[in-house]
């Protein structure tokens, strides 16, 4: 009996999803959304590691970024998911998504994201307009190696939200912004956010639209909008 | 010189934990006739979602279509796109037939003939020919690599265009003659002989951290059928496809692989052979 390659040697490895999130810590999230954003991360960290654990063939990293006035790394290292814990953000300043868009451009690459890997999932969460250039970022953002085959998601948070800004950044028609009206939304909100994709990505299949099934369930997330309490 | 020709398929460890079959199936055959000693192989893999509910009988489907179609050694002038029409055609009768014959109202509503191709969908590649030439056909995802006499290991086909992170082309949509990718080569040009062709599903090369280490694969494959024999691999091959899917992808993975067999040290093998791992 012979092996056709020593699987020692040969390079082995689980493929590697990169989870983003970048989150508006503008002066409009100060108080009880920030306060709501940073209970509903510590909330889902434990969800986004059971599905790590139900597909343990994907090794499951996250980044956090916040912008307000410049877009600096929260957590700027892919951690992974297990040894991951939320610290809490802080708001205040401006709306600089277009420097965001182009801080996770310059990490959507072979040199930040070595060896083989599944689609990066990109999550914004968002209550404003952008305060700088969204298009140089936008640009920046496909333009990079991994940004058009990126997994983008974002969450608009309360009624001031810029829908069709975050609708760009999806790219995908049927694919709408996840509207969180009030703290309970944004806690499902964001926990679907972090989890169905990793779930969808992990889950061996070559069906010709393997996103098919994740557009669908996020527009079952959008049916209940309830009154507005921000 | 004859053709040694083989393969095997195993279960992903992710299709094992959620109890899925496995929707891979290859098919391999030795060839003759007036060009000489030649062989086809074929690997498919089914789409595995649940509108593709049936691509396990999809894949077993579309590589009976390969060794259908290739019943001799093809000769070196024939046309590499005379081959897709017929691929796409068998498969979607027997297709049609197995729905007919086989679904039930219980298995969903299937109105039209492009619903059942969805159901049945997945991808395929075949490649068959001899020392002198080889015809390469694909639709979706996977590997088809060739290696020479010299041990140079190459990609004979060009990558796909147009899709978006993970989605692939398939035999069930509407455009799939289009979405064929297929040539023709020959020991001239690559300036050296054919001695090693290897087929796999997108599984195996997942498994593995980077295109040259996927390469590196390849390349060990065939110094190990030359130095052990095809025998000796096979023999080995269910325990390291399985650890392959899980300490990589957890696809299921299936690999399919002729070589020009030194007659010296190896065994006699090739009857026509479809294999599917359910």
């Amino acid at each position: 009996m012979s092996n056709p390659v020593d699987l020692e040697t040969a390079g082995l490895s689980r493929r590697q999803l990169n989870l983003v999130v970048m989150v508006d810590c503008s002066g409009s999230m100060t108080g009880d959304r920030i306060a709501s954003l940073n209970f509903a991360m510590r909330t889902a960290v434990p969800a986004i590691r059971e599905v790590a654990a139900d597909n343990p063939e994907t090794d499951v990293r996250i980044r956090v970024l916040r912008f307000s006035t410049e877009a600096e790394w929260h957590v700027g290292e892919a951690e992974p998911i297990d040894n991951f814990t939320w610290t809490d953000l802080k708001a205040g300043g401006e709306t600089a998504m277009g420097a965001a868009l182009i801080a996770v451009a310059e990490i959507l690459n072979n040199e930040h994201m070595p060896g083989r890997q599944l689609p990066p999932v990109l999550v914004m969460v968002s209550d404003g307009q952008p305060s700088d250039d969204f298009e140089a970022g936008l640009s920046a953002l496909m333009d990079s190696s991994y940004g058009t085959k990126a997994t983008r998601v974002a969450i608009a948070i309360g009624q001031d939200a810029d829908i069709d800004t975050l609708q760009r950044f999806i790219g995908h028609a049927q694919f709408k912004p996840l509207r969180a009206a009030n703290a309970k939304d944004l806690v499902e909100r964001i926990r679907w956010a972090t989890t169905a994709p990793i779930k969808t990505a992990s889950t061996p299949t070559n069906s010709p639209d393997p996103l098919a099934d994740l557009w669908h369930e996020a527009s079952e997330q959008n049916t209940v909008v309830e009154e507005m309490v921000w | 010189m004859p053709w040694e020709v083989a393969g095997g398929t195993r279960r992903g460890a992710a299709h094992i934990r959620r109890n899925i079959v496995n929707q891979d199936a290859f098919a391999y055959n030795r060839l003759d006739g007036p060009q000489g000693p030649g062989f086809v192989l074929a690997v498919a893999d089914g789409h595995g979602a649940e509108p593709h509910f049936k691509s396990d009988v999809g894949a077993r489907i579309a590589v009976e279509a390969a060794v259908n179609l290739f019943q001799q050694t093809p000769a070196a002038d024939a046309d590499p796109a005379q081959f897709i029409e017929p691929v796409l055609g068998y498969w979607r009768r027997n297709v049609i037939t197995h729905a007919t014959s086989s679904l039930s109202e219980e298995d969903g509503w299937l109105e039209t003939d492009a619903d059942t191709f969805l159901a049945y969908g997945t991808t395929l590649i075949i490649a068959a020919g001899s020392a002198e030439h080889l015809f390469a056909l694909q639709i979706g995802d996977g590997d088809c690599m060739v290696g020479l006499a010299d041990g140079r290991i190459v990609r004979p086909l060009p990558d796909d265009k147009g899709l978006i992170g993970e989605q692939t082309y398939s035999l069930c949509s509407q455009d799939a003659p289009n979405r064929f990718r297929f040539g023709r080569f020959s020991a001239a040009d690559y300036r050296a002989p054919i001695d090693f062709v290897m087929l796999s599903t997108d599984g195996l090369a997942k498994s593995f951290v980077s295109d040259d280490a996927f390469n590196n694969v390849a390349r060990q494959t065939r110094t190990s059928l030359k130095t052990n024999g095809t025998a000796a691999v096979i023999a080995g091959l269910d325990d390291w496809l399985d650890t392959v899917s899980s300490r990589g992808s957890g696809d299921d993975v299936t690999i399919c692989f002729a070589h020009r067999f030194d007659e010296a040290v190896t065994e006699q093998l090739g009857a026509t052979v479809i294999g599917t791992g359910s």
